[in-house]
């Protein structure tokens, strides 16, 4: 595979905070930086595209070293969280923006710009002003602003994390269908773990700084490398078994009535719809476990069970 | 049923919040709103009483009108674009970087706000004027012959007003520009805009309403100019208020006055509408700065020279006129060698043919016109405040109607009570004339101060008060007076200065007998005793630094 963007040694330290990472980025690629807030993501976007320069490190793109360009000559387009469009211009004079300033023909303007908002399915807002878009809409508009000026790169910082629940689950669907039907190198930034591991090929795990980790979702969920990866995606167990520490997914744990290798009382049981949370109580230990509600409906609180540990699992955490 | 629907209805009229609100407003309609009435009647009346726009008309046919009209607009448009110039540059610096003694440059800011215009003036008679400072040191120092002429000239009108209205540029747009997020400029960046294009085509749009509602209250102050215009212009400048004031003391012509402020005021309420409404453009659609990585103003050398260099100027202009009065004051203005001989000499009573009365009197009618105007703008406050909390139709209509008097200016407001205030009851030998024009200028401030903490003041701690046992009154004086208390001091000390520093409703209104401390100046100053009037100077702005610095800590404390 192709590298599009590579950052060796890139350094940025500010009075109580900075970041030091390297990593590829390869053609075409959705890539997800996550991390806890703090953890340099947006940090990590702003120097590649050029808003903060580097103390030390580059960034190449395509093969060309850009680390000291200036933001308007990298040709990397950077979608915000809110959006920010313009809120003085229409949707139109804000998707057309980036044509303009470079000297397009208003002929020429006018036809790309129509051209883009059909294929987003925007034409019908081209004329409103922003603030009457929904959230839907005003991602599709900042998207087609971003992507008229056929960036290289498209860089996204957490633009669903201002939008509530229901509607941030279809704009996650449309991102993915755009990645496809666009196939541009995308580098996204969320500290949402599902949205990571729902869009991206592969995810860089941030923290304070440092990257933790790089891997699809299935590496950073089964094979976390560091004791922060581990803790920071999904949920886990910390359990003594045997005189062994043992770190274990709650789905990964059977539970029983009849034999197992710990006893323990069922303390709560918290039905969430398909799966449910069954918190157990050990000697040691207090565990939860997560099962198909169907598995566990004959369970009731207070009821001493056996909890299985099975053996591919566990031996993957260190 | 009708019987009850009557009774029910008349309640609900008649509570103690509708009656006290009646109350405001019949005081504020003998103090105002009568008179502003009887002012429109003069003007489109005749002598027998025919209604006629004659006067109206004049103000565009007579040459002297027309001539007044245009130097009004032209010294206002220039003087706001001067001022602006030179506050834009401030805006930026204050908003983009950090630096010690930020925060004191931003409350220096405030002193113009403070100082009476005459203050102002004074300053730079004693630093350019033909006999100042600067003409001083060039005469015995560079061997000049004639002093320059500085001041007494259009440019040193307008410099005197971009002196005064700086701040108010520095402030307005400051605050809009800190607020607006870095992702536009960012987002403009990545699109492909050099820096100066995201200048226009970003930056410029986004500050855009600040800088045209700050330019359009800088306007404002330029267009009701007085007191400045009277001592820095000279004879053969005249704005819109000079001249109203013209009309009636050379002329005793109050209808050709009335038109004209009819017709100012009618301007001065478009440009409030202005002021308004464009300020309130983009509240609702622009994104406020939420991550932000200030420059440290060291960051880069030749920027951190320019930096320097407008604020020497800035300082220059800002501490220069008033350290220049608190020099003069207290030095023998020929030696310059330390001295009370000007304290002296205006106590001496060689002055009080100007005056009419003692320099001590001057002192003691100013301090009780100052004491009258906090108690009563305060009580007129505080008993709107209380009776408007909470939503209802209709609020927003009666409180422009009591902010109204901000965009009358205090000519106007003099001239209207000369027209009404001689029958039934002649008010104008009395001091209720000057003292009812002092409420009128600081009373939509002290509104705009106590109410919206009133408004934010929660109804539980009332409530708690009271179920703790306290009764109604009492509740009200520990619990409520006590939460407001900031904001009436606040309050109380803008309108001490308001009314210490008004001039040109009290200069048209007074009697001998309540001559105060601007009257006394201003004497002074036309008769070019500039000893004494550096003493009344120095008075001023030792109540001034006082004034600035109760603002300045009840600022900081919030």
């Amino acid at each position: 595979m192709k590298e599009k963007i590579v950052l060796k040694g890139l350094k940025k330290s500010y009075a109580d905070f900075s970041v030091a990472l390297s990593f590829n980025v390869y053609e075409g690629e959705f890539l997800s930086l996550l991390g806890p807030s703090g953890s340099g993501k947006t940090t990590t976007l702003h120097l590649i595209a050029g808003f903060v320069t580097p103390d030390s490190g580059s960034i190449i793109k395509d093969g060309a070293d850009i680390t000291n360009f200036p933001p308007e000559k990298r040709n990397i387009g950077i979608v915000f969280q809110d959006y920010a469009l313009f809120p003085y211009l229409n949707v139109f004079s804000n998707i057309a923006f980036g044509l303009k300033v470079k000297g397009r023909t208003n002929a020429e303007i006018r036809d790309l710009v129509e051209n883009i908002a059909r294929t987003l399915e925007i034409e019908k807002l081209l004329r409103k002003s922003p603030d009457k878009l929904s959230g839907g809409e005003k991602q599709r508009v900042a998207l087609a602003r971003a992507m008229i000026v056929k960036p290289d790169v498209l860089l996204m910082d957490e633009p669903l994390a201002s939008l509530d629940a229901k509607i941030r689950e279809r704009l996650r669907e449309d991102l993915k269908s755009f990645h496809k039907k666009f196939g541009i190198t995308i580098i996204y930034v969320t500290h949402d773990q599902t949205e990571a591991m729902y869009l991206s090929e592969r995810i860089v795990l941030l923290n304070q700084g440092r990257v933790e980790q790089i891997g699809n979702a299935i590496d950073i969920y089964y094979h976390p490398q560091t004791e922060f990866v581990r803790d920071f995606v999904g949920k886990i167990n910390h359990v003594k078994l045997k005189g062994r520490d043992v770190f274990v997914r709650p789905e990964d744990i059977g539970i029983s009535k009849m034999k197992g290798d710990i006893k323990g009382r069922i303390k709560e049981i918290f039905y969430l719809g398909g799966v449910s949370e069954v918190r157990v109580e050990t000697e040691s230990d207090a565990i939860t476990v997560v099962k198909l509600t169907k598995e566990i409906i004959d369970l009731k609180e207070g009821e001493e069970v056996y909890l299985n540990f099975g053996e591919e699992r566990k031996e993957n955490f260190k | 049923m009708k019987e009850f629907f009557k009774h029910s209805l008349i309640r609900r009229i008649f509570t103690k919040k509708t009656l006290s609100i009646l109350v405001v407003f019949i005081f504020l309609a003998i103090i105002f709103y009568i008179p502003i009435l009887r002012l429109l009647n003069t003007a489109f009346t005749d002598t027998e009483g025919h209604i006629t726009l004659e006067y109206f008309k004049s103000i565009f046919t007579r040459s002297y009108n027309l001539r007044v009209i245009s130097f009004t607009f032209k010294e206002a448009f220039l003087s706001a674009l001067v001022t602006l110039l030179l506050g834009l540059p401030g805006a930026y610096i204050v908003s983009h970087f950090d630096f010690k003694g930020k925060s004191f440059l931003l409350s220096l800011t405030t002193v113009p706000f403070v100082l009476p215009p005459l203050l102002v003036a004074l300053g730079f008679i004693l630093l350019f004027g033909s006999n100042g400072l600067v003409n001083r040191i060039l005469m015995s120092g560079f061997g000049l012959k004639e002093p320059l002429t500085i001041l007494y000239s259009f440019a040193g009108i307008i410099m005197v007003h971009a002196f005064y209205n700086f701040p108010v540029i520095v402030r307005i747009v400051g605050a809009q520009w800190e607020g607006i997020s870095e992702k536009y400029t960012f987002a403009a960046r990545s699109l492909g805009a050099n820096p100066i294009q995201t200048f226009f085509r970003v930056t410029l749009p986004l500050i855009l309403p600040a800088i045209i509602s700050s330019f359009s209250i800088v306007f404002l102050f330029c267009f009701l100019s007085f007191a400045i215009i009277l001592t820095i212009g000279g004879a053969s400048y005249a704005t819109l208020e000079v001249s109203i004031y013209t009309y009636f003391t050379m002329f005793s012509d109050f209808k050709t006055g009335s038109a004209l402020a009819i017709f100012q005021g009618l301007f001065s309420l478009f440009v409030v509408y202005i002021y308004l409404k464009v300020g309130n453009l983009f509240k609702t659609g622009a994104l406020q700065r939420t991550f932000s990585e200030k420059e440290k103003l060291i960051s880069s050398k030749p920027r951190f020279f320019l930096s320097m260099l407008y604020f020497i100027v800035v300082l220059i202009l800002i501490i220069a006129p008033t350290l220049v009065v608190i020099l003069y004051a207290f030095l023998n203005p020929f030696t310059l060698s330390p001295t009370l001989e000007n304290f002296k000499e205006l106590f001496s009573g060689r002055y009080n043919f100007l005056f009419g009365v003692s320099p001590a009197r001057v002192f003691l009618n100013s301090m009780l016109f100052a004491v009258a105007t906090i108690i009563v703008s305060n009580v007129l406050s505080l008993i709107i405040g209380f009776s408007v909390k909470g939503d209802f139709k209709a609020k927003n209509a009666l409180l422009t109607l009591l902010m109204l008097p901000l965009a009358i200016s205090p000519i106007t407001i003099a001239l209207s009570y000369v027209i009404s205030f001689r029958a039934p009851v002649n008010l104008l030998n009395s001091p209720f004339a000057i003292l009812f024009a002092h409420i009128l200028a600081s009373f939509p401030f002290a509104l705009r101060t106590i109410m919206p903490v009133i408004e934010t003041t929660s109804d539980s701690f009332v409530y708690a008060a009271r179920s703790l046992g306290l009764s109604g009154f009492r509740s009200f004086i520990k619990v409520e007076l006590n939460l407001i208390k900031p904001s009436l001091i606040a309050s109380s000390t803008f309108i001490f200065a308001i009314s210490l520093g008004e001039f040109g409703a009290t200069f048209m209104l007074y009697r001998p007998q309540y001559t105060t401390l601007t009257v006394a100046l201003y004497r002074l100053l036309s008769g070019r005793h500039y000893g004494p009037a550096a003493a009344i100077g120095g008075i001023f702005v030792i109540f001034n630094i006082i004034v600035f610095f109760i603002i300045d800590r009840l600022a900081r404390n919030r």
